[in-house]
């Protein structure tokens, strides 16, 4: 061929200038004249001269490849072209129909591949230098790409959030659309991920151990630290660049999404002003507190003398903290709870920041009626900082909203006091017709269904901050199994990573349920009394012939301990802050990066050192 | 980027024994599940490995070679007893910079291809990216994988897998090479390669253990021996100390007819030597495969294996730290093992030339020079040399010397006049 012949003896930049400038004389002739015929009203010689053009475009630039298949990357390069110009032709033809989402889809998962390919060649460039733990790191990234286990999950990360829009109920409001795949996509990444860090990372030091890959490691001048070092870097960055690839992906189509039609026309303004100021933003929340701490503290007092009163029995001269948990949860909940025609007065603090911000608050609510009425609306009145809300033109107007569902009223954060302080009163009252005031008391759950919401950040910044606090997460799972490989054959050692992995996440559920399981009191306690309290309740129930209590003490014993290994993941869950909307502070990354990342993580790694240190690696049990 | 150590710091290391590895009462005790003691792998064993030599580690499987490696290399703790390699406890990281593994079996990533595997080994000896695109460079051709080398490891043959094992001990250019069966699954071709290369090793100063129960490699190559049985050293020394047959005497020479046997036999009775044989010997099979696979090579049969391996690797030094440099002559290993054949026919050719009465009166004046000599009082050592060896005689080739050299390469192929020692 004559291309050929020419890069076979002419000096190769040469044949390369000649090959460059006939494609890019071919771009531009051919697209430019296109532009130019339209521009002139020759729409059909506009649109020949298009399909010519382009067509001669890419035959230049597919022999041009072809060509050049035997230079190094070319294969690489081709490749990508080639799939490139697949997906857009399939794209183009599948726009006009029916399956436009999966389109889009298809756009998604290309672009992700493609930003995992150039993420995955930065790593590889990282990792260049001719360092013990860098050439340890690169081996397991290699690994990773490589072995099947791995890329499945790889695979499935990168399908899942341009796959998951297209299942949305598009009858939905738009904000509980974005919501959801906002929810699901972070969830799943954030599941995905974890299990394929596990699995790599238990996977890799038990596979190199049982097939002694790792003799011809450990016999060069690399120490054992190194080397766990070195795994727990290649899936750490496979894991940031796996987050990253997430990442942009979420943040793209959940704008895809925000550019979706609504349901409902008629309601268009209001689900893309919720989605603007309810999901897609990074609100700060304040809940009310009592104005007066020593008011609920009497008021725990008088109710514990009331039950004791009641039933001598159950309550005796200690309250136990089971026992002081539920009268302080019935404080609230009542505090919570306003009877009919009653009113009751909230009081929000440290909203300074807001009212600097001068960006409009969003009170939060979901009113529960005890009885439900018959159009399901609860009717309220509110006063902020003792004046009618709404009102217009001195009425004062009632708040009908459906009963059991959260509701936003917005309030202008100049309404906040100079000392940062809001003051809510809301009536369970008809105000139109107080008589008819329904019969039922109104309550809100203490914590999310009472507070003030306000804007502090956008979602771009929480998404990254979420991201990251997954990947701290998924960075002490890697060393967790890195930890657990160190001494245990592959399924035990997964299932302990698993094992630990699903108690961080319901650490908190946990804790609670082994305090309430063999309840009794250590709140406060030094480390002696807990000893002292532990033992004599253990050898109390075991001399009163109450075997089953002592056993439950010392099943809550070893629980706590071995809870005590286990960060709280539940702490920092940043899903459904992300999709409500709310912000992932700094504050809650740091927390996460100090007890997930560097305590616990730090641990495992230390542990996992002293047990690999001392190992026999080529060891035989006979 | 770190440095190989130079000679000086080994020498250091190594102190005034001049021993590379020391083993005092070594010891190794396999316990099951119950810690109860069941097998005693290696039993209180002494070894010393001099600098510079070629030692071999020979016995049966299972009797504790690999295991004491493995001590060797601090991947085992010994239950009793002392090791030191360059002086330093085995487990000690910066030993490690100057030993290379080849271990019994491929423990080598499968998913790597053999470019990225050296390139992995490279690494963890702290070389920079050129540094290690050069050796890798020229380790894949000195084990004939550069055709190869984008293949992943898991789809290599054994030998293959042997040969880029080979390549991945030689990286860090190591002063103490520690080779378990290193000819296993070796073509003889590979064979051949390895045992020069050890020569070649051995003459630039590096100290090999080379352990294996073939016994040929090992008796070919090796300065000393210890044959081990049951976890214990039953013997050591050198292999001519080891091998030699002092009552014994073997006598080579060119074609005898039969009146000349008679002679001779005649001759020995008369000196009271009734004990002895007259055979024809015959050429290896080692030889003859060599043979075959040059002239297949020569008619370009096509291969997906291995290739014929280059010269030697450049960067692997001398005793004095200094890197080899290539001189002309240096052929590489398989191009002079294949030259001898291709060399030989034009002398087979003059040979042939030569009239047959020249050749029988050749030989009726050798017999009779034997004779001669045979007939003499006080026979003398001079030709044809009478050796000490082993029975049968056989053309049991004994290099000495390093690769590329033609007496030993053309006594291999069988062409040339055979040992001389």
């Amino acid at each position: 061929m004559a291309l050929d012949h020419r890069i076979r003896n002419v000096p190769l930049k040469k044949t390369w200038l000649s090959w460059w400038l006939i494609w890019a004389a071919l771009g531009l002739c051919g697209f430019g004249g296109s532009w130019l015929l339209r521009s002139q009203g020759s729409g059909s010689l506009a649109s020949g001269v298009f399909l010519i053009a382009g067509g001669l475009f890419l035959l230049w630039m597919y022999w041009g490849l072809w060509q050049a298949r035997e230079l190094t990357g070319m294969k690489v390069l081709s490749g990508y072209v080639l799939s490139g110009n697949a997906v857009w032709f399939l794209v183009y033809g599948l726009l006009g129909t029916s399956y436009g989402g999966w389109a889009i889809a298809l756009v998604g998962v290309w672009t992700m591949a493609t930003i995992f390919m150039v993420g995955l060649w930065l790593i590889y460039l990282l990792l260049s230098p001719g360092w013990a733990i860098t050439g340890v790191a690169r081996t397991l990234v290699d690994e990773a790409i490589r072995m099947k286990v791995a890329l499945i999950f790889i695979i499935g990360m990168v399908l899942l959030v341009p796959i998951l829009p297209i299942m949305l109920d598009h009858t939905e409001r738009l904000d509980y659309r974005i919501k959801f795949f906002l929810n699901w996509s972070l969830a799943g990444t954030a599941m995905m991920l974890s299990l394929m860090s596990v699995f790599l990372a238990c996977g890799s030091i038990c596979t190199e151990i049982a097939q002694k890959y790792i003799f011809m490691t450990m016999v060069k001048p690399v120490s054992r630290l190194q080397y766990l070092m070195g795994k727990w870097l290649g899936i750490a960055l496979l894991n940031l660049l796996l987050i990253t690839v997430a990442g942009v992906g979420i943040a793209a189509f959940t704008h895809i999404l925000t550019a979706q039609p609504v349901a409902e026309q008629s309601k268009a303004y209001v689900e893309r002003q919720a989605v603007a100021y309810e999901v897609l933003t990074a609100r700060e929340a304040a809940s009310p507190r009592p104005s007066d701490k020593m008011d609920f503290a009497s008021e725990v007092r008088n109710r514990y003398e009331k039950l004791k009163r009641e039933s001598p029995q159950e309550y005796g001269d200690k309250l136990t903290i089971a026992q002081r948990r539920s009268i302080e949860n019935r404080i609230v909940a009542a505090w919570h709870a306003i009877g009919p025609g009653d009113s009751q007065t909230y009081v929000f603090t440290g909203l300074a920041e807001a009212k600097e911000m001068n960006q409009p608050l969003q009170f939060r609510f979901k009113p529960k009626m005890s009885k439900t009425p018959p159009d399901e609306m609860a009717r309220l009145a509110l006063w902020v900082n003792d004046r009618p809300h709404p009102a217009y033109a001195g009425v004062h107007y009632p708040i009908v909203v459906a009963e059991g569902n959260f509701h936003v009223i917005s309030l202008d954060s100049q309404l906040i006091d100079s000392d940062g302080t809001l003051k809510l009163r809301i009536a369970n009252i008809n105000l139109v017709d107080p008589q008819a005031t329904f019969p039922a008391t109104v309550s809100f759950t203490p914590g999310t269904g009472l507070e003030i919401l306000y804007r502090v950040g956008g979602f771009e910044g929480n998404l990254v901050r979420s991201l990251a606090m997954v990947w701290v997460r998924l960075s002490f799972l890697a060393i967790l199994g890195i930890m657990a490989g160190t001494f245990l054959g592959f399924p035990v050692a997964c299932l302990m990573s698993m094992m630990v992995y699903f108690s961080a996440i319901a650490s908190g559920y946990l804790a609670e349920s082994l305090r309430n399981y063999a309840g009794y009191s250590d709140q406060g306690f030094n480390a002696w009394q807990k000893l002292t309290t532990v033992g004599g309740g253990i050898f109390s129930n075991l001399g009163e012939g109450e075997y089953w209590k002592a056993m439950k003490i010392v099943i809550r014993l070893v629980g706590e301990f071995f809870l005590l290994f286990v960060p709280d993941f539940s702490a920092y869950n940043p899903t459904p802050l992300l999709s409500d909307g709310r912000l992932v502070s700094w504050q809650m990354l740091g927390g996460a990066a100090l007890w997930v990342g560097l305590v616990s993580g730090g641990a495992c790694l230390f542990i996992g050192w002293l047990i690999f240190r001392r190992r026999e690696l080529a060891k035989v049990i006979v | 980027m770190t440095a190989a150590p130079s000679s000086d710091s080994i020498a250091q290391a190594v102190g005034t024994s001049g021993d590379v590895v020391r083993c005092m009462g070594l010891t190794k005790i396999f316990k099951d599940f119950w810690l109860r003691n069941r097998v005693r792998a290696v039993d209180k064993i002494d070894l010393d490995i001099h600098r510079g030599e070629l030692f071999g580690l020979l016995g049966p499987n299972g009797s504790g070679k690999s295991t004491t490696i493995k001590m060797i290399l601090g991947l085992l703790n010994p239950t009793a007893g002392r090791i030191s390699v360059f002086g330093k406890r085995a487990e000690d990281v910066a030993t490690k910079k100057m030993i290379g593994y080849l271990p019994e079996e491929s423990y080598l990533y499968r998913f790597l291809n053999a470019r990225e595997t050296l390139d992995y080994y490279g690494r963890l000896f702290y070389q920079n990216r050129h540094q290690r695109k050069r050796r890798v460079d020229m380790l894949l051709e000195m084990v004939g994988l550069e055709a190869v080398q984008r293949r992943p490891i898991g789809e290599y043959s054994k030998g293959m897998q042997r040969r880029i094992g080979l390549a991945q001990a030689l990286i860090n250019d190591p002063h103490l090479l520690i080779l378990d069966e290193p000819t296993t699954g070796l073509d003889p071709i590979g064979t051949r390669q390895i045992k020069d290369l050890l020569l070649e090793l051995k003459s630039r100063g590096k100290t090999i253990l080379l352990c294996s129960h073939l016994l040929s490699d090992v008796e070919d190559v090796c300065d000393r021996v210890a044959i081990m049985y049951g976890g214990k050293v039953r013997q050591r020394g050198t292999v001519d100390e080891l091998l030699t047959v002092q009552d014994k005497t073997v006598l080579e020479t060119s074609h005898l007819d039969e009146d000349t046997i008679n002679e001779i036999r005649q001759v020995l009775i008369k000196r009271g030597h009734t004990d002895h044989q007259f055979n024809q010997p015959r050429q290896k099979l080692e030889s003859l495969f060599l043979d075959i696979v040059h002239q297949a090579q020569e008619e370009g049969v096509a291969t997906a294996g291995a290739q014929a391996g280059g010269r030697i690797a450049e960067f692997l030094s001398d005793e004095h730290g200094e890197v080899y440099t290539p001189v002309e002559d240096s052929q590489d290993v398989l191009d002079s093992l294949t030259a001898a054949p291709a060399a030989v026919p034009e002398v087979e050719v003059s040979s042939i030339l030569k009239s047959e009465e020249a050749a029988a009166e050749e030989a009726s004046q050798a017999n009779s020079e034997i004779l001669r000599q045979l007939s003499m009082p006080q026979p003398q050592t001079t030709e044809p040399q009478a050796t000490p060896s082993q029975a049968p005689p056989e053309q049991t080739p004994k290099p000495k010397g390093p690769v590329g050299d033609k007496s030993v390469l053309d006594g291999l192929t069988g062409d040339g006049p055979g040992p001389s020692n």
